[in-house]
C-alpha cells in the first residue's frame, strides 16, 4: 500500500473504532501507532511515541489545562453560576425576553470562569431554565437560549478548545485567548438580538420580569465584583504581557481560592470536589491529546496533507472557496463527533493546506472552534442539547432544537461576519 | 474480583492524590514565581520544576478518568444495539484501547532506562530526570491496570445479563 492509502485506510479504521465506541483518544492512539510502525518500522514507532508522550507530559505550555481547570472548578464550587445569573437578571429582565437575554449574559461570565461550553450549558440549565419557566416563557426560547448560551464558552477566554487547538498546531494560547474576546462578545450580542427578533414576532415567548431599582442593580453588582476582576487579571495579565498563559492558570486558581473564601463559599468538600474534578477533566483532555499527536505522527508520514496541498492547489479554487468548504466539513462531522474529536481528527488535515492557502493560523483556530460549537447545538449529536434534556428530562429534544434554531441562524451571520472582518479576530492578539 | 476492585481503587486513590498534589504545587510554585519576579527577584529554575511537576499531574490524571469512566467516547452506535452486544463491543474496544497504552507504557520503560544509562539531568537545577520518567511510566501502567480491570467487569456484565437477562445496577 502506498502512504496515501495506508492514510485512508487508518482514517476509515479510526471512524470505525470510534463508531464501535472506543474512546477517541485511544482509538487515534491506537491507529497513529499502528500506522506509523506500518509505514516505517515498530522499531520507530515506538520511539516516536515514548518521545511525543513524554514531550507532551513536559511542555511548560500545557500546565494551563490543569491549573485553568482548577480555576474553574474552584469558581464553580462557589456558586459563580447561580450569582452571575441573578446579577445579568437584575438588570435585563425586565426587557421583554430579558431572562434569556440574562441567560446569555450570564453564559458569557460562567464560560470565562468555567472553560467549557458543556459545563455551562449544565450550570445555566438548573439555574436559569426555571426561572424563565416559572415567568411562563415559551419552552423553546428558553432553552434554546440556554443550549446556545453554552456555546459562547467557546470563545471566551479561557477556553479549553483553544488550549486544545495550540497544542496541536503550536500556535501562541495566550494569543488564542486574546483572539476570542472580541468574537465572544459580539456573539452574544448577536444572541441577545437574536432573542428580542423573537421576543418582537411573539411577544408571549419572553414576558416582562420584575422591575429593580438603579441602586438594587448597582447593589448587585457586589455579588460578581470580585469575579470579574479576576477575570480582568487574568486576561489583562497575559494581554499585557505580564504573565503566560500557564502563570496566568495559576494566579487565576488562587485567586479563585482567595475570592471563593472570601465569599464563605469554600469548605474542605467543597475543595475536595473541585480539585478532584479538575484531575478528572484534566486526564479526559488528555486522553484525546496523547492520542492526538501519535495519530497526527501518522498523518504526516502518510503525505496526505500535502497531498491536499498539491490537490487544492492545481485545482485553481480560490482561498477562500477552500476555507468554506473546510468549514462545512464540520457542519457534517458535527452531526457524528463531539467538539473535542472533530478538531483532534481534523486539525493536522487542514491545518498545513489552511496555513498554505496564507490564512491566518489564529484566525482559522477561531473559526474551527465556532463551527466545532455550532455542532453542538445542531441535531442529531448536539451535545449541549442533549446535557439540557438530560437536566429537563420533560422537555422534547425536538422542542430544544426547535428553540436553538434562530440561534443557528444568529451563528452563520457571526461567522459570516468574522470571515468577512478577521480584523475582529486578529486586532486583539496583534496588540 | 472485588478484593482486585477494592486494591484498584486504593491504588487509584494514591496515585490521583499524587497528581492533585503536583497541580497545588505546580500552582503556589507559580504564583511565587510571579510575585517574585514583580519585585525583580528571580529564581532560576522554577521553569524547569514546573514542567517536572506536570508528569505526575497528567500521567495520574489519565488513570484517574479511565478509573471514573470519563474518557470521551461516542456512543451513536453502541446505544441503538442491544444490551449483551453493547457491553461485549464495550470489553472489546477498551481490551483493543489498552493496547495503545500498553506501548505507551513499553516506550516510556525504554526512554527511562536511556535516561538512566545517559544519567540525565534536568537543567539549570541538575536534578535526575530519570525518577520522574518512571512515574510516567508507573501511572501509565496503572491507567493500563484500570482499564483491563473494566474489561474484564464488561465481560462479568455480558455474562450475568446471558444468565439473568438483565444488568445489574452494581
Amino acid at each position: 500500500m502506498t502512504p496515501v492509502v495506508t492514510g485512508f485506510v487508518g482514517l476509515i479504521g479510526l471512524f470505525s473504532l470510534i463508531a464501535f465506541g472506543m474512546p477517541i483518544g485511544f482509538a487515534m492512539g491506537l491507529v497513529g501507532f499502528l500506522g506509523f510502525a506500518y509505514l516505517i518500522s515498530f522499531h520507530a514507532a515506538i520511539i516516536k511515541v515514548g518521545v511525543v508522550t513524554f514531550d507532551l507530559s513536559t511542555n511548560y505550555a500545557i500546565g494551563t489545562v490543569p491549573l485553568f481547570l482548577f480555576m474553574a472548578h474552584i469558581l464553580f464550587a462557589s456558586g459563580i453560576g447561580r450569582d452571575l445569573y441573578d446579577v445579568a437578571a437584575c438588570w435585563l429582565g425586565r426587557r421583554r425576553g430579558g431572562l434569556a437575554m440574562a441567560t446569555i449574559g450570564a453564559s458569557s461570565g460562567f464560560a470565562a470562569a468555567s472553560a467549557s461550553s458543556i459545563a455551562t450549558t449544565a450550570t445555566m440549565g438548573l439555574v436559569a431554565l426555571p426561572e424563565m419557566r416559572k415567568h411562563n416563557y415559551d419552552v423553546s426560547l428558553a432553552s434554546g437560549s440556554v443550549a446556545a448560551g453554552g456555546t459562547i464558552g467557546s470563545l471566551i477566554p479561557p477556553s479549553g478548545m483553544f488550549i486544545i487547538y495550540g497544542i496541536l498546531t503550536e500556535t501562541s494560547i495566550g494569543k488564542m485567548f486574546a483572539a476570542g474576546i472580541i468574537p465572544g462578545i459580539l456573539l452574544a450580542l448577536f444572541y441577545m438580538v437574536t432573542i428580542a427578533l423573537v421576543c418582537r414576532i411573539n411577544p408571549n415567548a419572553g414576558p416582562r420580569g420584575p422591575k429593580y431599582s438603579l441602586r438594587e442593580k448597582l447593589v448587585s453588582l457586589k455579588k460578581t465584583g470580585e469575579v470579574i476582576v479576576l477575570f480582568m487579571l487574568v486576561m489583562g495579565g497575559i494581554l499585557l504581557g505580564w504573565f503566560t498563559p500557564t502563570e496566568a492558570g495559576a494566579m487565576g486558581a488562587f485567586g479563585a481560592i482567595i475570592v471563593a473564601s472570601l465569599r464563605r463559599r469554600l469548605n474542605w468538600k467543597a475543595l475536595q470536589e473541585a480539585i478532584y474534578s479538575t484531575l478528572k477533566t484534566t486526564g479526559m483532555i488528555f486522553g484525546i491529546l496523547f492520542g492526538a499527536l501519535v495519530f497526527n505522527s501518522f498523518i504526516t508520514v502518510t503525505n496526505i496533507p500535502l497531498n491536499i496541498v498539491g490537490f487544492v492547489t492545481e485545482s485553481g479554487f480560490s482561498p477562500f472557496v477552500v476555507l468554506l468548504l473546510i468549514l462545512s466539513v464540520y457542519l457534517v462531522l458535527g452531526m457524528v463527533l463531539d467538539a473535542s474529536a472533530m478538531m483532534t481528527l481534523t486539525i493536522p488535515l487542514f491545518f498545513p493546506l489552511v496555513t498554505n492557502l496564507g490564512f491566518d493560523a489564529v484566525l482559522f483556530g477561531v473559526l474551527v472552534v465556532r463551527m466545532t460549537e455550532i455542532a453542538l447545538i445542531t441535531p442529531p449529536v448536539g451535545m449541549n442539547v442533549y446535557v439540557l434534556s438530560g437536566i429537563a428530562p420533560d422537555i422534547p429534544l425536538t422542542k430544544i432544537f426547535k428553540g436553538t434554531l434562530p440561534f443557528v441562524m444568529a451563528d452563520a451571520l457571526h461567522v459570516a461576519l468574522l470571515l468577512a472582518f478577521p480584523i475582529l479576530v486578529l486586532w486583539l492578539p496583534s496588540l | 474480583m472485588r478484593i482486585i476492585e477494592r486494591l484498584l481503587r486504593g491504588i487509584v486513590t494514591v496515585g490521583a492524590f499524587t497528581g492533585v498534589a503536583c497541580i497545588i504545587a505546580l500552582m503556589f510554585l507559580t504564583v511565587v514565581t510571579v510575585s517574585f519576579r514583580a519585585i525583580g527577584i528571580a529564581f532560576p529554575g522554577t521553569y524547569t520544576l514546573a514542567e517536572i511537576l506536570l508528569i505526575p499531574s497528567i500521567s495520574f490524571s489519565l488513570a484517574y478518568a479511565a478509573y471514573e469512566g470519563a474518557h470521551t467516547r461516542v456512543e451513536l452506535v453502541t446505544s441503538l444495539l442491544p444490551p449483551r452486544l453493547a457491553r461485549l463491543l464495550d470489553a472489546l474496544m477498551l481490551a483493543l484501547g489498552t493496547v495503545f497504552w500498553v506501548v505507551v507504557a513499553y516506550a516510556g520503560t525504554l526512554e527511562a532506562l536511556k535516561s538512566a544509562r545517559n544519567q540525565e539531568q534536568a537543567p539549570i537545577l541538575g536534578f535526575p530526570v530519570t525518577p520522574f520518567r518512571w512515574m510516567l511510566v508507573i501511572a501509565i501502567s496503572l491507567l493500563c491496570l484500570v482499564l483491563v480491570v473494566q474489561v474484564v467487569q464488561a465481560l462479568l456484565r455480558t455474562r450475568q445479563i446471558e444468565e439473568t437477562g438483565e444488568e445489574s445496577q452494581s
